[in-house]
């Protein structure tokens, strides 16, 4: 079978009704595929057209924010008492500030052999090119005409292009929201759960989050210090059901754990608090490519990566009028904002 | 004293959060984390497959400026006219072309009249070469032209300098033709009878110099590294 078509010029590729091709790359495997309708009605309709190499990039800014959005707002006080109950639920909103830059992306794939892209061109058989992947990123524009491609260069030369994919959601802010309750107050430990019921947001189907932490305050021990003292830890789990039916469980699967230590001070109704947290968070994408005009080239997509983020630093204040209300910002690699409402007793 | 208990009351420590907190909500950004690679840097072969399809593009075009007929043009005034490759062949897309009588100061005459010409790419347009490289298919490349000099009727010969760019892809490259060794057209061969193109691609410095047969040698640093095929754009390495 002629997984490609090379004859005619190259341009005439572009809008093709379907392309697809594959090709083995010093780093692994990359697939491609295009269809004339490249805009689709949900983000997993989207990626379902690409393999994991053009999926890597075009979802990185997704991929890198959302730990960061995991790992915030995480506390809002260094302040736990030591005997006294205190409880409290509510809801914290995020969001990650993206660079600019990352509402496009440009990715270039060395491969060793163009055979693969046609096995019945015997020309091709072990000629190297390149593959240089570009267009909008996840959050990059939506608009059909800046429809993402992949450019084949070989000794120099354009081969020519296929077509990519459209940005999903074009914004510069990565946002999250999580309800959240905790309790504790007894020997300075306090418990903090975020929960989500499984949900759909937007086109995001199934969404299944849960976090849990614990902090330990030192103030019942340094009555006299000037500031409040407390350390902790947070882990969450977020994850987006895959909803083709081939298997494949979870569209994305991340986890997110933050290590911090905090410090606050508090006046009647207003606390200043600050902290440094060393955090992880990692993302699996799994999903199943399928190439309905090439058989051969349909393949389950499987890859994992880690946040870029690996520490913070955070400054916020709370205010304490009716309810705890606080706004916070949190600055390692990227910066996020984030925004609590909680009520306490 | 008093400064010690500023520094231990807590205030300190506040003042020390909101100011790195103000000063963080002023200056901080996120770093980009989408991949934003470079190009990969261009070999000596691969600069070297660029400048040869300049090389076919110019023997193939540049001697329209000595075939072209009025048969050919269009409605045009005197001196000045458009052309557009006949469909079908491995060269499409127009050219202009202008014709003067009394050299490069002189006055537009009938193309059949003229001791100088111009053959350059209006604005905004290219000439689309297709070639056949050896990977099975065609590769289409653009080209656009800047070229004057003078026109031997008797001989046949246009011996033209200028400028013009290759676009592949995303990748555009430029070229200029040396003003001490302008390319020598003839109406009557494919093949250029002298004549050396300059470039600098990637930071590569190439000349490509016709010598009126079918091939083009590609000279790199003073050595002649590579020879082009004119008929199909090829490239062989120089042992």
């Amino acid at each position: 079978m002629r997984l490609f078509s090379w004859s005619g010029r190259f341009p005439g590729w572009r809008g093709n009704a379907r392309i697809g091709m594959t090709a083995v790359l010093v780093v692994g495997l990359v697939m491609v595929g295009s269809t004339d309708a490249a805009r689709a009605d949900s983000l997993q309709q989207l990626m379902e057209q690409v393999g994991p190499e053009y999926a890597k990039a075009y979802a990185s800014p997704f991929i890198h924010t959302f730990g960061p959005n995991q790992n915030s707002n995480l506390y809002s006080t260094a302040n736990i008492p030591f005997g006294k109950l205190v409880f409290g639920f509510g809801v914290k909103v995020m969001g990650t500030y993206m660079n600019e830059e990352d509402q496009s992306f440009r990715k270039v794939v060395q491969i060793d052999d163009l055979g693969v892209l046609d096995p019945d061109n015997p020309d091709l058989d072990g000629v190297s090119g390149t593959a240089v992947m570009s267009g909008p990123t996840i959050f990059g524009s939506t608009a059909d005409e800046d429809i993402g491609q992949i450019d084949f260069y070989s000794n120099g030369v354009y081969l020519g292009s296929v077509d990519g994919i459209t940005g999903f959601w074009e914004t510069r802010w990565a946002p999250l929201f999580a309800p959240e309750a905790y309790i504790g107050g007894i020997l300075g430990f306090k418990f903090t759960l975020r929960y989500l019921p499984t949900m759909s947001v937007g086109d995001l189907e199934n969404i299944t989050y849960m976090g849990y932490g614990l902090q330990w305050s030192a103030s019942g021990l340094l009555d006299n210090f000037p500031v409040d003292l407390m350390v902790g830890f947070f882990s969450t789990k977020l994850d987006v059901e895959n909803t083709q039916g081939l298997g494949q469980d979870k569209l994305f699967d991340s986890e997110a754990n933050s290590y911090f230590v905090a410090v606050s001070k508090s006046w009647p109704a207003l606390t200043v608090y600050g902290g440094y947290a060393l955090e992880d968070s990692k993302m699996d994408v799994s999903y199943y490519y399928e190439d309905e005009n090439f058989p051969a080239l349909t393949q389950q997509v499987n890859f994992s990566v880690d946040g870029r983020q690996e520490s913070r630093f955070t400054a916020g204040v709370t205010l304490d009028v009716l309810v705890d209300l606080n706004l916070e910002a949190g600055f390692g690699d990227l910066t996020t904002y984030s925004a609590g409402v909680m009520l306490g007793f | 004293m008093k400064h010690k208990k500023w520094m231990t009351d807590g205030r300190g420590i506040v003042a020390l959060l909101l100011l790195t907190g103000g000063l963080m909500l002023v200056g901080c950004e996120s770093d980009p984390v989408a991949p934003q690679d470079e190009l990969p840097q261009l070999t000596e072969q691969e600069a070297a497959q660029q400048a040869a399809i300049v090389a076919v593009g110019l023997a193939k075009v540049g001697p329209e400026l000595l075939k072209f007929s009025g048969l050919k043009a269009g409605p045009a005034e005197l001196g000045i006219y458009p052309y557009e490759f006949p469909s079908g062949g491995d060269i499409t897309g127009s050219i202009m072309l202008e014709y003067f009588d009394g050299g490069p100061g002189g006055t537009h005459s009938h193309w059949n009249d003229a001791d100088y010409g111009l053959l350059y790419s209006p604005s905004g347009e290219v000439v689309t070469l297709a070639l056949d490289l050896g990977f099975g298919f065609e590769v289409s490349v653009d080209l656009t032209f800047d070229l004057a000099g003078p026109i031997d009727r008797a001989a046949d010969t246009a011996t033209v300098t200028g400028s013009g760019t290759l676009a592949s892809g995303d990748e555009t490259t430029g070229f200029t033709i040396s003003e001490t060794d302008p390319v020598v057209l003839s109406g009557l061969s494919a093949y250029p009878s002298g004549g050396t193109l300059l470039f600098t691609i990637d930071g590569i410095q190439l000349e490509v110099s016709y010598d009126g047969d079918d091939t083009a040698a590609v000279t790199i640093a003073d050595v002649v590294t590579f020879m082009i095929d004119l008929d199909t754009g090829i490239v062989t390495p120089v042992t």
